[in-house]
């Protein structure tokens, strides 16, 4: 089977060890982490890189034309609703954000959620790929606004930035199945010390990334979004559903 | 360009100190503080909300505006509160339990005090029986709810549930934050969804009107 998978920056390395093993041919699409701070901007993109996706089917030999399209998004900041392809069925996991795909499943998330309340999340595809908050990022931040903002101002930005910090109780570090980095480790524990927060450990596993990447796409887990039906909210822990949209060749208006 | 307009320009450029000097200039000018509030700082608040929502600024353009009204709001109280500025509705507002994000309530509160209206703040993080409480507590018109996780939004279910069971017939839910849409709030049966902070604040006023 032919996949195109369209993810995150955030599990490259899960995701290209699933690639190295899989019997699928798998082609990736990665997009910068963060797009999630922007919901517009991130739907927009993801939209115009399935589209891309569907262009460039048009010029390949049909045994190397792609029979799905998965993302490797969850419900990050609603990015994903409105999302659809017109010609070739995309599997979206089930869930709220990546922190369920790295844990294995979005009751693992859920469950951890209550058990850890008020807990920032640390893994290695969030360090290396995105904004932590620890010593050295917030030095990073501080810089950069000095650049733009006079010293009053970034003192207060910094305070406003950091005030959450006094509020949470945990720093959970997700260990990577693919990836044991003592570094993001430690990286992860000397931030839960700064800001006082009580440091715990959770393994991660491969299994939603595994089936992501060569199925099989159970109900429950996975939406398998036919062409030309878009990706819908269903409140409900299901998260989304797939509708059919008429007037198809009217492109769509996100 | 009017000195209503400037008080709004500067507002979104976050220029604390020339908002406090214009909000003083106008009032010396004899302009109604009201207006100052309505035309000025809100107008120019509203403003920055709906960047925020179109991706044209940031969370640190957001919190330094914010700023710069609330040095704004800092010098039109006393004359506001002199004016008699009166109490149009009572609204409890809080994060729902699990959820700690507080910028965008923070907003909401703003521009709700800003219209007139008692705000009881309970801060992030909140479980639904103190919401409860405190509605009953302030005899207030409104609970307003605000969640920015998937995870934490169905929490407003909970409220919505809750509160009629306490027997808060009386009690509005309003509902918002960023994954929160109205087919969500129809969906909960609750009473009012805001999309953003100028939005919310105008609903909460016509509910507690009506
Ligand atoms: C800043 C931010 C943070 C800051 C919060 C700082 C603070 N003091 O609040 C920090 C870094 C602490 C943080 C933490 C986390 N965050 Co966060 N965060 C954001 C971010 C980037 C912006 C939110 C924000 O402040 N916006 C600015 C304000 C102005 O906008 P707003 O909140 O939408 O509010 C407007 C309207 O919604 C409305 N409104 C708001 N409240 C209300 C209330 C009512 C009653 C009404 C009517 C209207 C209304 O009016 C406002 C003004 O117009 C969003 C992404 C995004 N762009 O939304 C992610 C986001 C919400 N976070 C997310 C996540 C996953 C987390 C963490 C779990 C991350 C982790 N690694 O642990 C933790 C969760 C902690 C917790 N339990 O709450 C996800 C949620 C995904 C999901 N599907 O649930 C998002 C969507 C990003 C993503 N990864 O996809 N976060």
């Amino acid at each position: 089977m032919n996949i195109a998978f369209i993810g995150c920056m955030v599990m490259n390395r899960e995701i290209n060890y699933e690639v190295s093993q899989s019997k699928n041919r798998v082609r990736t699409w990665w997009l910068r982490q963060g797009l999630h701070d922007t919901p517009g901007i991130l739907k927009n993109t993801l939209q115009d890189m399935i589209d891309r996706v569907e262009d460039y089917q048009q010029t390949l030999d049909e045994d190397k034309q792609f029979d799905y399209i998965c993302l490797g998004y969850g419900l990050c900041s609603n990015g994903i609703l409105g999302i659809m392809s017109r010609t070739i069925p995309v599997i979206v996991p089930r869930c709220d954000d990546c922190i369920s795909l790295f844990l294995g499943s979005a009751d693992q998330y859920r469950s951890l959620f209550r058990k850890y309340p008020g807990a920032y999340w640390y893994n290695t595809g969030w360090i290396e790929q995105a904004f932590t908050p620890s010593k050295q990022s917030y030095e990073r931040h501080r810089h950069k606004y000095l650049q733009q903002y006079d010293e009053e101002t970034v003192t207060y930005l910094m305070e406003k930035e950091m005030e959450w910090t006094a509020k949470y109780n945990y720093g959970v570090y997700i260990q990577s199945p693919v990836y044991d980095c003592a570094e993001n480790e430690s990286y992860a524990q000397e931030a839960s010390q700064l800001f006082g927060w009580k440091y715990q450990k959770e393994s991660g596993t491969r299994l939603f990334f595994y089936t992501l990447v060569n199925g099989p796409w159970k109900e429950a887990d996975f939406l398998v979004c036919p062409p030309g039906h878009k990706i819908c909210p269903d409140y409900s822990t299901a998260k989304i559903k797939a509708v059919y949209v008429q007037n198809l060749h009217k492109k769509q208006n996100l | 360009m009017s000195i209503l307009d400037n008080i709004s320009e500067m507002l979104q450029k976050g220029k604390a100190k020339d908002v406090q000097a214009m909000v003083q200039q106008a009032m010396e000018e004899g302009l109604a503080p009201k207006d100052i509030l309505e035309k000025g700082l809100l107008a120019g608040m509203g403003i920055i909300g709906r960047k925020f929502k179109n991706n044209e600024i940031f969370v640190p353009e957001v919190l330094i505006a914010a700023r710069a009204m609330n040095k704004g709001v800092e010098i039109l109280k006393p004359r506001l509160m002199a004016d008699g500025m009166e109490e149009r509705g009572t609204v409890v507002l809080g994060a729902v339990k699990g959820d700690l994000h507080d910028i965008g309530k923070n907003l909401v509160k703003m521009m709700m005090e800003g219209k007139g209206l008692k705000v009881i703040d309970l801060g992030v993080d909140i479980k639904c029986e103190e919401f409860i409480r405190a509605a009953k507590e302030n005899h207030a018109n409104i609970i307003a709810c605000a969640a920015l996780l998937t995870t934490t939004m169905e929490e407003m279910k909970v409220v919505v549930e809750e509160t009629k069971k306490a027997g808060l017939q009386d009690v509005k839910i309003m509902i918002g934050g960023a994954p929160v849409t109205q087919e969500y709030a129809d969906l909960i049966g609750a009473d009012a969804y805001g999309k953003d902070a100028a939005s919310a604040a105008d609903i909460a006023l016509e509910m507690c009107a009506g």
